[in-house]
């Protein structure tokens, strides 16, 4: 139970929860778990080209012969791959910089990913770097950082399209939301 | 429990367990004001849904309490001003984060300085434009060190006291506080040599783009002095990183 307690969000009474469920339930399948916690560790690593979190290297997206090698979209964290790959609609493959360039908190560029994905650049199979970063002013310093270290690099650069989010509406959206839809409305 | 409201502009922000943050605001009535945003990143709070991002400015609304270290709650914030033009260049960019690490460590909580916020809000308005931002944050560095009471003496020796002309004030003492004249400079030890027009221009208040990253160095330094430690975004702020 101390070892649950562990896990972020279980408090004590979610840990006794989860134990005596454990008790309960089919050995096999407490195995099958207790089997995935050890895979995580042992398996698990970052794929030495995108530096997504994998089993194999390099990964399932990198090694996948129908993906578009010339697109790289550029996330914070491989957390980012898993909703972007989530919506289906992205054919390119990624680059996780393993964070964002954060002075205040003392990251810097040289803290990240950043020269393995200008490595990616050089080597001249890379037609467009689409910057998926978050829209936060970390976000947003990184992708201005990067824009100005691949601009020289002749390679199309390109950023996530920001605005009101589907679904919403448009006197719950703050001002920012507005600004960024006004700014970056599209022709129909 | 007493709800707290001001004009605020965030500072900082750090994550806090799973779903909070814990964020630094300069608020004009409160000065600054720690808070902490509770379940904030989990997204579905309507007071403040859409997260909160650093250097932005709205209506904030508050709770003191006692926990948490002593941190206040946030209860509800309306981004007001989002200064988005700054996000379009790195430097301006920079120079906003710059004021807003130097105005997190030189200000205390619960001592307001309106003429700081208004100063700060005026910054981020010109960083929002083409302008050049070394100027601009020169200006805020020089009302910032005003609104604190740390100032540098410009206009006499900071050692003797005695005004003398710029010309003979050549070199700058953050220990002393100020710039130190011919005669007093041997006797100090913490210095750092300025040239003659800076020496006037800081007399006379009146930067100059041509001295602008002059005086941004020396005025960080003096900064860098009163917050004990060297600031981590000045040398993004002219452009070393």
């Amino acid at each position: 139970m101390k070892q649950l307690e562990r896990l972020p969000g279980i408090g004590p009474r979610s840990a006794e929860r989860i134990a005596f469920h454990l008790l309960r339930t089919e050995p096999e399948d407490a195995f099958a778990l207790a089997d995935a916690v050890r895979d995580v560790k042992e398996r698990l690593r970052h794929c030495t080209r995108c530096f997504n979190l994998t089993d194999t290297d390099p990964c399932g997206i990198c090694s996948d012969p129908k993906r578009d090698a010339s697109q790289v979209v550029v996330v914070e964290q491989p957390k980012d791959v898993l909703a972007l790959e989530g919506t289906g609609v992205v054919r390119g493959v990624y680059h996780v910089l393993m964070g964002h360039i954060a002075p205040l908190e003392g990251v810097e560029p040289s803290d990240l990913t950043i020269e393995a994905l200008l490595a990616r650049v050089r080597s001249g199979t890379v037609r467009e770097v689409v910057l998926a970063t978050n829209p936060t002013v970390e976000g947003d310093g990184t992708a201005l950082h990067l824009h100005s270290l691949l601009t020289p690099m002749k390679v199309q650069v390109t950023r996530l399209a920001r605005g009101l989010a589907v679904g919403s509406q448009v006197e719950y959206a703050t001002r920012a939301m507005l600004e960024a839809a006004i700014l970056g409305r599209t022709a129909m | 429990m007493a709800l707290h409201k001001d004009d605020a502009v965030v500072l900082r922000r750090l994550d806090y367990a799973e779903t909070s943050q814990v964020l630094a605001f300069l608020g004009r009535g409160s000065g600054q004001v720690r808070l902490i945003a509770k379940g904030i990143k989990r997204g579905t709070k309507k007071a403040f849904a859409t997260g909160i991002d650093l250097l932005e400015r709205g209506h904030l609304v508050f709770t003191h309490t006692e926990g948490h270290g002593g941190l206040g709650t946030l209860t509800e914030w309306k981004q007001t001003e989002a200064f988005l033009g700054l996000r379009a260049k790195l430097r301006h960019l920079y120079a906003g984060q710059y004021a807003a690490e130097i105005t997190a460590q030189l200000t205390e909580e619960g001592d307001p300085h309106p003429e700081l916020f208004d100063g700060l809000v005026t910054l981020l308005r010109t960083l929002s434009t083409d302008t050049d931002p070394l100027v601009a944050v020169i200006r805020f560095q020089l009302v910032l060190l005003t609104a604190v009471g740390l100032l540098p003496m410009f206009d006499a020796c900071a050692a003797c006291q005695r005004t003398t002309s710029a010309r003979a004030l050549l070199h700058f003492s953050a220990e002393q506080g100020g710039l130190v004249c011919h005669d007093c400079e041997p006797s100090v030890v913490e210095k750092r040599r300025i040239t003659a027009p800076l020496a006037v221009a800081l007399t006379q208040r009146n930067v100059p783009t041509a001295l602008a990253a002059e005086a941004f160095s020396l005025l960080d330094y003096a900064i860098s002095y009163a917050m004990g430690r060297p600031s981590r975004l000045g040398p993004y702020v002219v452009g070393q990183l």
